[in-house]
């Protein structure tokens, strides 16, 4: 039996209420996408800009922060969000493409490889949310 | 001549192995997601209760402050209501869409499709309405300076 075989009269569709459905959550979905890379690269611009003046700022507050090893600190923290954040906007993004064209184009290859993207996304948010809840935990005790 | 690629059914897109493997796991994930956050979130709610009053020394005497705790819990509270909201829609989707899957319902697929859109439109508006405060407070700190 072929992985991409579908099967009999009764099997489950994108029909027109789910494509409705589909068309207007990845619209959102978009949005959000776009209004994420759009974010982290302001986070990026605004560090270049202002991140030797947020690193005197901070070493006011936390003595001994303060020198290259604490601008080594933030940059590498921010690279990190910056990649894992903007990794989970592009898969939303190619997820809300591919899911779209899928749709209007009737190519359950193109939605497939859709929902491949936000497979992959929900996996990478999920084991974020995970590691979120243990250092949130953590920080309990 | 006709895409080969194409594997529609006469009203719509019809869902292979593929696309079902796919949404099972993305059910799944999504249902692991709403509960990891919503106990993340009544984590942080708890932090805000038992939060220590703070005690600062101002010319020899000691006060505590508590300020922060009640700003932290309102906040906390408003918080866990909006993750409460947008989480149940996700599990929601993911629930209905594994349901859908295992029996070939269509109105739970339906309906989980329906709790998704719920879930990316709530979240979208609710960043809208970041978006507008973090300008007015840029525009405020202009006007300031």
């Amino acid at each position: 039996m072929e992985p991409n075989q579908t099967s009999g009269l009764f099997e489950l569709e994108v029909d027109d209420i789910s494509s409705r459905n589909l068309v207007d959550a990845f619209k959102w979905a978009k949005f959000l996408a776009i209004a994420g890379i759009t974010g982290l690269g302001l986070i990026l611009i605004f560090f270049l800009a202002y991140g030797v003046k947020i690193i005197n700022a901070l070493s006011q507050v936390l003595p001994g922060f303060e020198g290259d090893a604490a601008f080594g600190v933030i940059s590498a923290v921010i690279v990190i969000f910056i990649l894992i954040f903007g990794l989970l906007a592009y898969l939303l993004l190619r997820a809300s493409t591919l899911i779209h064209k899928g749709i209007a184009g009737k190519n359950t290859e193109v939605f497939n490889n859709g929902l491949a993207s936000l497979k992959i996304y929900f996996i990478i948010y999920g084991v974020v949310s995970v590691l979120s809840l243990l250092m949130n935990f953590i920080s309990l005790f | 001549m006709e895409n080969q690629q194409t594997n529609s059914s006469l009203f719509g897109l019809q869902l292979n192995t593929v696309s079902k493997n796919s949404l099972i796991t993305i059910a799944q994930w999504a249902t692991i997601i709403a509960v990891v956050s919503t106990v993340s979130s009544v984590i942080s709610l708890i932090e805000a209760i038992t939060a220590r009053p703070k005690v600062v020394n101002i010319e020899g005497f000691s006060y505590d402050v508590e300020q922060s705790t009640g700003g932290n819990m309102v906040g906390a509270v408003i918080g866990l209501i909006i993750v409460f909201l947008i989480n149940y829609f996700l599990y929601m989707f993911g629930k209905k869409t594994k349901k859908a899957i295992e029996n070939i319902d269509q109105g739970d697929l339906n309906s989980g499709f329906s709790n998704l859109k719920a879930y990316f439109q709530i979240t979208g508006i609710l960043l809208i309405i970041v978006l507008v405060f973090f300008l007015i407070a840029l525009m405020g700190m202009a006007s300031m300076t």
